[in-house]
């Protein structure tokens, strides 16, 4: 993995040279966590399904994470999807808010949101415009021939419902059915480290076990650095996101 | 009770085509007898009783508000459809709010209507409904394309008005595919199936059915639920559609007996 000084749809545009490599098998890959399930389990049945998200593989505690940095990122992720739909923008930070209060109900962000003081707004509304200003000059131009779909959600129960699998991706694009295959990215107003990797790795599982195909691609931009990944799927990586998933359900158990 | 559950792999729904149930026909007689038992349910107020309804047992859930989340599919679907011919799905999604915005305009939009709710919407609020409505379509396209035969975007849900009995059945379809003795009919749904998942299905089919101008049932009712990565499907034998008619008695009866509570 490096990091690449072009834009995202530079990337993976000149990721299709990989579309003849061969596709990693994803037909194991429910019975293998399902084995590691039972090890971690046993033969009973769990009341509450235990819940994993790419959250729940951060390992230390980041500014991305508390109240402000998650409500950056949402803030982040409406100007993504508007920015999608070719919508020119002069107020990022009051459109993204307009968005943003549209689609969400009741929540704690909300709750947060509505009690920040006038300096605490003015802080997030430049910090919101400064990453919206890296967005859109990196994410580049994504034609609609690449059938992109923002705010994508996945739900994947597992072993008769005892784990389940929440995910959420910020940019699809690519089809299974046409043959070009998916790929996914994840937009983070934090910097590309551990945490984002093993992130990537859970939407390359989540999708593999999803769709019956793993994607070709998971990629990350980070609007604090303006830096961008791209990372090929293989067995590997699906190896080591199945080992990420077991590790993280033990960890959740033991917490419970 | 026929029904499958398979995944939404190109393999797994492109099998779900193959289908070779003769479908069951809805006669005038059945047709009556559905509308008695509904005429029982004496009712001030109208009824609309679809498979989500089914699904919740009768339960009402909150009040129905416009917003990103309930405009899309509609916006979407209508989207989808024109896309056939222009071939450019987000252009499709803006021209489609634009004549939602237009017949506000002129006058034809009733109040309370989606026209009317993104007239007075910002228009930071119409361009994320935009991208919602562009994504279920692209979603749409991506799951209807896996099947990998025609398919015809549906222009309306099914409706049923019962005779004499003030309910609505409404039976919801996103897409047909034809085949050599009939239809199949697709649904596509967001978050997992519930376990009343098939009974939704049955209720769909039954609707479908009745709206039918021959009351000829489709082959078979397909559900899909993208996020999932799941599809289920019910045939469209006799037992499936008495079934849904029978689930969407029920779920008339409990919302007629809530009215009543309320009223009380």
């Amino acid at each position: 993995m490096a990091t690449i000084d072009i834009t995202m749809a530079e990337i993976l545009r000149d990721g299709r040279r990989f579309a003849d490599a061969p596709r990693p098998a994803v037909d194991g890959l429910r019975t293998q966590i399902g084995d590691g399930l039972f090890s971690i389990f046993g033969a009973t049945a769990a009341h509450e399904p235990v819940v994993v998200r790419a959250s729940s593989f951060r390992t230390n505690d980041l500014v991305a994470y508390t109240p402000y940095g998650r409500m950056r990122g949402a803030l982040l992720t409406q100007t993504l999807r508007l920015h999608m739909v070719n919508y020119s923008s002069h107020d990022p930070f009051g459109d993204a808010v307009a968005a943003w209060r549209a689609s969400e109900g009741a929540s704690e962000l909300v709750d947060y949101f509505d009690a920040i003081d006038d300096d605490e707004r003015a802080r997030l509304a430049t910090d919101v415009a400064a990453h919206s200003v890296v967005l859109q000059q990196r994410i580049g131009d994504i034609p609609p021939q690449w059938r992109p779909r923002t705010a994508v959600r996945a739900r994947v129960r597992l072993a008769n419902g005892q784990v389940e699998l929440r995910d959420h991706v910020d940019l699809a694009i690519g089809s299974i059915s046409a043959g070009t295959g998916n790929a996914l990215v994840d937009i983070t107003s934090s910097v590309l480290d551990d945490n984002v990797e093993r992130a990537l790795r859970f939407h390359a599982l989540v999708e593999s076990l999803r769709a019956g195909v793993a994607p070709r691609f998971i990629a990350a931009l980070s609007t604090a650095t303006a830096d961008v990944w791209r990372v090929v799927v293989d067995d590997e990586l699906l190896q080591r996101a199945v080992n990420d998933l077991l590790g993280v359900i033990t960890q959740l158990k033991a917490a419970a | 009770m026929n029904f499958t559950q398979r995944g939404i792999a190109p393999h797994d729904l492109n099998e779900l085509l193959g289908v070779e149930t003769t479908p069951f026909c809805v006669s005038d007689e059945h047709r009556a007898t559905l509308a008695q038992r509904f005429r029982t349910l004496s009712s001030a107020q109208r009824l609309r009783v679809d498979a989500w309804m089914v699904e919740r047992r009768g339960e009402s859930g909150r009040s129905f508000a416009w917003s990103p989340l309930t405009a899309r599919r509609s916006i979407g679907n209508a989207a989808l459809r024109r896309s056939v011919f222009s071939g450019d799905l987000t252009a499709s999604v803006n021209e489609i709010i634009d004549e939602h915005l237009h017949r506000v305009a002129r006058g034809y939009a009733r109040p309370g209507s989606l026209g009317h709710w993104l007239a007075n919407v910002p228009q930071a609020v119409r361009a994320l409904v935009a991208s919602d409505a562009l994504t279920w379509a692209t979603v749409s396209l991506e799951t209807l394309d896996s099947f990998g035969a025609p398919f015809v975007v549906a222009s309306a849900d099914a409706y049923y008005d019962v005779a004499g009995a003030r309910v609505s059945l409404r039976g919801r379809r996103d897409a047909t595919f034809a085949t050599d003795s009939g239809r199949i009919v697709v649904r596509l749904r967001t978050g997992l199936p519930a376990s009343t998942a098939i009974a939704g299905l049955r209720a769909d089919l039954a609707v479908d059915a009745f709206s039918h101008n021959h009351g000829i049932a489709a082959q078979r009712v397909i559900g899909v639920w993208p996020e999932a990565g799941i599809s289920l499907s019910v045939d469209g034998t006799e037992e499936a559609v008495r079934a849904g008619a029978r689930d969407l008695m029920r779920a008339a009866l409990t919302q007629h007996r809530a009215a009543l509570t309320n009223a009380a």
